[in-house]
């Protein structure tokens, strides 16, 4: 679903392009079109400040280059690190590294945001966070979220929650009311 | 480049090297090494060709006749001075001035010798005259015994001023003035004199000279004249001066093999560079790989990822080039007082930039075919 890898067998196509065939530049271009990615441990760039971090991403994208610092800046506010943009990776906490990620992953409006256990590399409060991050992303900005997790705690925040187990699908359900908790408005990191 | 906006690629690509300050200091100082050693072995290469031409390069006629099968212009035959009326009845010869040049013995007051090589001009026609007389006048080299040598060589033929007495080819000469900065590619300092004084020295009848130069009257057309004094003087070499002057540069700088050892100390210099340069980064893309394999996860094609490590290899080459570059002026600044020239013309410090880049660009290969290959699935390892 990322693009990373072709399917072995049958089909796999997102947003209308089937995935056959296509070669490592036509993949990457795709996700660069389509699909935000949030990792486990962040993947941010250690010699960038927050808001470079995210611009790299708006470059790759194509932003104009006047406008990348201040579109930057607004995703990392709307993420509540107004305070953090010019701090380094090193010098983040790890709830804000991974909201620093996600403000990358949204850059440039991807339909599609695919996140690796992202609370993994959390504490528990600090993962709740993120979490709900997540889920307020996917109600207010149209965005698909599909969360990879091992983590249980992360199961109220779904509005659909499979369940794969050795590689085969054995729970598909359908929350009725999720509970996001928090607002992705707060920082409650030191 | 933070206030207005970036570009990606280099805003990493400064922060890569800055980050890892030892390593980038590493590759400075490999470049400009490695720029220092091209710059000073080309600059010598280019300073040692001009010295083989500089008798052509120093006078204005157009035409040179030499004895048949001259190969450079320090080693010459003889000709006989009555070719020089031949020559001027040849149509659209102007006027034809004779020029000596014959190796000598210079007996220092100490009693040494040196090799020199002494230049005999008419004072008439000035063709051979020296030209960066510093010390003395021209007329001076009209008495019987007159030299001019050039302060570059003064001590090594143990003179210090003016007046001093020497013996060339055990007879009396006086030194009656100096150039500054006449080099010789054999390191036989020229000496100047008047025409008669150069034959007898050399045991030359009056009757022969070494060169005839050649001026063509206003209009004539050079190839035609040289030509006709070919036909018409037969047994002897006719060259335009240019072509004489590229004859002598490449005697002495590769039929001799000199500027071979030259160009093989300049190439040396840029493996070193591409070695060095080449080291580092792959050095820095090793450490850096986890961040190309998330570039490449959130869609960078491997162009953007090529760019930076160029932009790279670019930075340092620029660091380098400047650093490099400024010691080479300061060797060449230093050179301009020894008997060995160092000379940077802007041309020549263009090519040294050409190279600089060429061989950053050559040591950022090794990183970028490692970034071709990189598989965007790392992140998740």
């Amino acid at each position: 679903m990322g693009c990373l890898l072709r399917p072995g067998g049958g089909e796999v196509a997102l947003f209308g392009h089937s995935l056959a065939g296509l070669d490592a530049e036509a993949l990457a271009r795709l996700r660069l079109r389509h699909v935000g990615f949030v990792f486990q441990h962040y993947n941010l760039f250690p010699t960038l400040r927050a808001w470079e971090n995210v611009a790299i991403a708006l470059d790759l994208k194509g932003v104009p280059r006047a406008r990348r610092r201040a579109e930057a800046e607004r995703l990392l506010d709307r993420l509540g690190l107004a305070d953090r943009r010019d701090h380094f990776p090193a010098e983040l906490s790890g709830g804000q590294k991974q909201r620093v990620a996600i403000a990358r992953a949204l850059a440039g409006a991807p339909e599609l945001l695919l996140a690796d256990e992202p609370t993994a590399a959390l504490d528990g409060r600090t993962g709740q966070e993120v979490a709900a991050v997540l889920h307020e992303l996917a109600h207010r900005e149209g965005c698909a979220v599909v969360v990879v997790s091992h983590d249980p705690r992360m199961e109220r925040f779904g509005d659909r929650i499979l369940h794969l187990e050795d590689g085969r699908l054995i729970d598909d359900r359908r929350p009725s009311a999720p509970d996001p908790g928090a607002s992705i408005a707060h920082d409650r990191d030191p | 480049m933070t206030e207005r906006g970036i570009d990606g690629t280099t805003l990493l690509a400064w922060r890569n090297l800055a980050h890892d300050r030892a390593r980038f200091a590493a590759t400075i100082v490999g470049v400009v090494f490695a720029v220092m050693l091209m710059g000073v072995q080309l600059g010598l290469l280019v300073g040692f060709t001009r010295t083989t031409s500089g008798l052509v390069d120093n006078t204005d006629a157009p035409l040179w006749i030499t004895p048949a099968g001259t190969t450079n212009l320090d080693i010459a035959g003889r000709l006989e001075l009555r070719r020089r009326y031949e020559a001027l009845g040849v149509p659209g010869v102007e006027r034809v001035d004779p020029l000596m040049m014959q190796f000598g013995f210079w007996t220092r007051p100490d009693g040494g010798s040196e090799s020199v090589g002494l230049v005999g001009f008419d004072p008439v026609g000035g063709q051979g005259a020296p030209w960066r007389l510093v010390e003395g006048r021209p007329a001076d080299l009209e008495r019987d015994d007159a030299v001019v040598i050039d302060r570059l060589y003064a001590r090594k033929l143990g003179v210090a001023r003016i007046g001093d007495t020497v013996e060339i080819n055990r007879r009396r000469a006086r030194v009656v003035g100096f150039t500054q900065g006449i080099r010789t590619f054999t390191q036989s300092p020229y000496v100047f004199m008047h025409h008669r004084h150069a034959q007898r020295l050399a045991g030359f009848p009056v009757t022969q000279t070494t060169y005839l130069l050649v001026h063509t009257r206003p209009g004539a057309d050079a190839e035609t004249v040289r030509a006709a004094l070919e036909r018409r003087l037969g047994a002897v070499d006719v060259w335009h001066a240019r072509d004489l002057a590229r004859q002598a540069q490449t005697y002495w700088m590769i039929t001799t093999g000199a500027g071979s050892a030259l160009l093989l100390a300049a190439a040396l210099g840029l493996i070193v560079g591409i070695v060095i340069v080449g080291q580092t980064l792959y050095a820095t893309t090793m450490d850096r790989l986890p961040e190309y394999a998330t570039l490449r996860a959130i869609g960078a094609p491997t162009g953007y990822l090529n760019r930076v490590i160029l932009k790279q290899a670019a930075i340092s080459a620029a660091i380098g080039y400047a650093g490099g570059m400024l010691a080479v002026l300061i060797v060449v600044a230093l050179s301009s007082r020894t008997n060995v020239a160092v000379a940077m013309p802007p041309w020549l410090a263009a090519v040294l930039a050409a190279l600089t880049v060429l061989m950053c660009a050559f040591g950022a290969i090794v990183s970028v075919r490692r970034l071709m290959r990189i598989d965007p699935t790392a992140v998740f390892q």
